[in-house]
C-alpha cells in the first residue's frame, strides 16, 4: 500500500532494528551505515537551526527546521 | 529567551512528555512478560507443568460445553459445535487451540469470535492449529506479536519423538554470504556466532543442501525428527527435497511446510535462533524443546525491543538537551 507519510521513519526503524534473519531480504552493514549517517546529518541541521533561531536568522533557521522535517515526514 | 527560543523549548518539552509515558509502558510491559515467562520456565518440574496444562485443557473444554449449552438454551447465537481439536487438546494436556465452528467462528481462550481478525493472540500463548495458515491470518498473527504457532496434526504425532537440529552454516566466509544472502560484515558475525555454540552431537552443522538431504535421511532412519535451520531463499526444487516429517525453522515457514510441527509466521532472527536453540538442545522431546525454544526466543526479541526503546529515548532526550544547551549559551553571548 502506498503512504503518504511515514516511509522515511519506518525504514530507518527498520533497518536499525535488523539483524540477520532465515529468510527475505537481508539488511546490509552499508545501508546500516547510511541511516546513521542520515541520523548524524540531521541532528545536525537541527543543533544548526537552533543556533540560527537564536542567533536572529530566523528565516534561515526555519527553512532549515522546514527541510528536515519535510524530509523525516515523506 | 526569545519568543522562538521559548517555541523551541515548548515542543522539545512535549515531544519529551509524549515519548516518556510509551516509552516506560513498553517497558513496564515487557518486564511483566519476562517476568511471567521466566516463572513458567522455571517450573518445580516439566511433569506438573503438563499436568496442570492438561486441567486447564480439561477446564477449558468442560467451559466450552457449558457456553455452547448456554448458547442452545437461551439462543443468543447459533449453537457452537465443540471440534474434536478442543476435545484432543484437553486429551493431551494443551491450551489455547484454536478451533473453527460450522458457521465460520472461531473458539479461542474460551471465547468466540466471528472472524480470525477480532482474535487477540499474545505471543505467550502457545496456539495450536488444524490447518494450515493464509497470509491474511498470518498477517493478523504477525501484528499481534505471534512468530510461532503449532500444528495440530503434527504435535499429536511428533510430540514425544525424539529429535536432532541440523543447522546450515560454514566456517567459510563466502559459502555463508552465498547460504544466508548477508554481506561480510553480517556473514563474520554469523559465523562467530555459531562457533560458539553448537558443539555437541545434538547438533549438526552442514554447509551446503545436499549434506543436508543426506543428514535428514539418517535421521530419519533412527526413527528421529530432523529441525533444519536455513536460509529460505532456496528453490522450490530443493524444498521439495525435505522429508514432510522434517520441521524447518526459516521464515515464513508456514508458505514452506504448513504441516510441519512449528510453523513461523514472520520473519525469524538468526541470533534468536542460536540463542533459542542452545537453551533448548539438550530436553529429550520434540515438544519440550519447541517450548523452550519458543520461550526463549520471544525473551531475546523482547529485551532487544526494551534496549531500542531505551536508546530512542536517551537519543531524544540528548537531542532535546543539545538545542537547550545551544540556545541558553548563544542567548548568553
Amino acid at each position: 500500500m502506498v503512504k503518504l507519510f511515514g516511509d522515511t521513519i519506518a525504514e530507518t526503524k527498520r533497518i536499525l532494528e535488523a539483524s540477520v534473519h532465515a529468510g527475505g531480504e537481508q539488511v546490509t552493514k552499508e545501508d546500516k551505515n547510511k541511516v546513521i549517517g542520515r541520523i548524524i546529518v540531521t541532528c545536525l541541521m537541527i543543533f544548526l537551526a537552533a543556533y540560527l533561531f537564536t542567533s536572529g536568522s530566523k528565516e534561515i533557521g526555519g527553512t532549515i527546521v522546514g527541510a528536515v522535517v519535510g524530509y523525516w515526514m515523506k | 529567551m526569545t519568543k522562538h527560543t521559548k517555541l523551541l523549548f515548548s515542543i522539545s518539552f512535549i515531544a519529551i512528555l509524549g515519548v516518556n509515558p510509551i516509552a516506560c509502558s513498553k517497558a513496564f510491559k515487557g518486564c511483566g512478560e519476562a517476568s511471567e515467562k521466566l516463572a513458567r520456565e522455571s517450573g518445580p518440574n516439566l511433569g506438573r507443568e503438563t499436568e496442570n496444562a492438561a486441567n486447564k485443557a480439561a477446564k477449558k473444554l468442560a467451559e466450552e460445553e457449558a457456553e455452547a449449552t448456554r448458547r442452545l438454551t437461551t439462543e443468543e447465537v447459533r449453537p457452537i459445535e465443540i471440534s474434536p481439536e478442543s476435545k484432543n487438546a484437553a486429551d493431551a494436556g494443551r491450551s489455547n487451540t484454536l478451533s473453527q465452528n460450522s458457521d465460520g467462528s472461531y473458539n479461542y481462550n474460551k471465547k468466540r469470535y466471528i472472524s480470525f481478525e477480532q482474535i487477540p493472540f499474545e505471543n505467550s500463548d502457545n496456539l495450536y492449529l488444524k490447518d494450515g495458515l493464509t497470509q491474511r491470518q498470518a498477517n493478523h498473527l504477525i501484528e499481534r506479536g505471534v512468530k510461532f504457532v503449532f500444528n495440530n496434526s503434527a504435535y499429536l504425532k511428533q510430540k514425544d519423538k525424539s529429535f536432532r537440529v541440523i543447522y546450515l552454516i560454514s566456517d567459510n566466509i563466502p559459502t555463508v554470504m552465498k547460504l544466508y544472502e548477508i554481506d561480510e560484515a553480517n556473514a563474520k558475525t554469523l559465523v562467530a556466532n555459531s562457533s560458539v555454540s553448537f558443539n555437541n552431537d545434538k547438533i549438526i552443522k552442514v554447509s551446503s543442501f545436499d549434506d543436508m538431504i543426506i543428514k535428514q535421511n539418517e535421521i530419519l532412519d533412527k526413527n528421529e525428527v530432523p529441525i533444519l535451520i536455513f536460509h529460505n531463499s532456496v528453490k522450490q526444487i530443493t524444498l521439495d527435497r525435505f522429508n514432510s516429517e522434517s520441521n524447518l525453522i526459516t521464515c515464513n515457514s508456514f508458505e514452506v511446510n504448513p504441516k510441519s510441527f512449528l510453523v513461523s509466521t514472520d520473519l525469524l532472527d538468526m541470533t534468536a535462533i542460536i540463542e533459542g536453540v542452545n537453551s533448548s538442545y539438550l530436553n529429550k522431546t520434540l515438544e519440550s524443546f519447541y517450548n523452550h525454544f519458543t520461550s526463549s526466543y520471544y525473551a531475546y526479541m523482547l529485551q532487544r525491543n526494551q534496549n531500542f526503546t531505551l536508546i530512542y529515548l536517551s537519543s531524544g532526550v540528548g537531542v532535546a538537551g543539545g538545542i537547550g544547551a545551544i540556545a541558553y549559551y548563544n542567548k548568553k553571548t
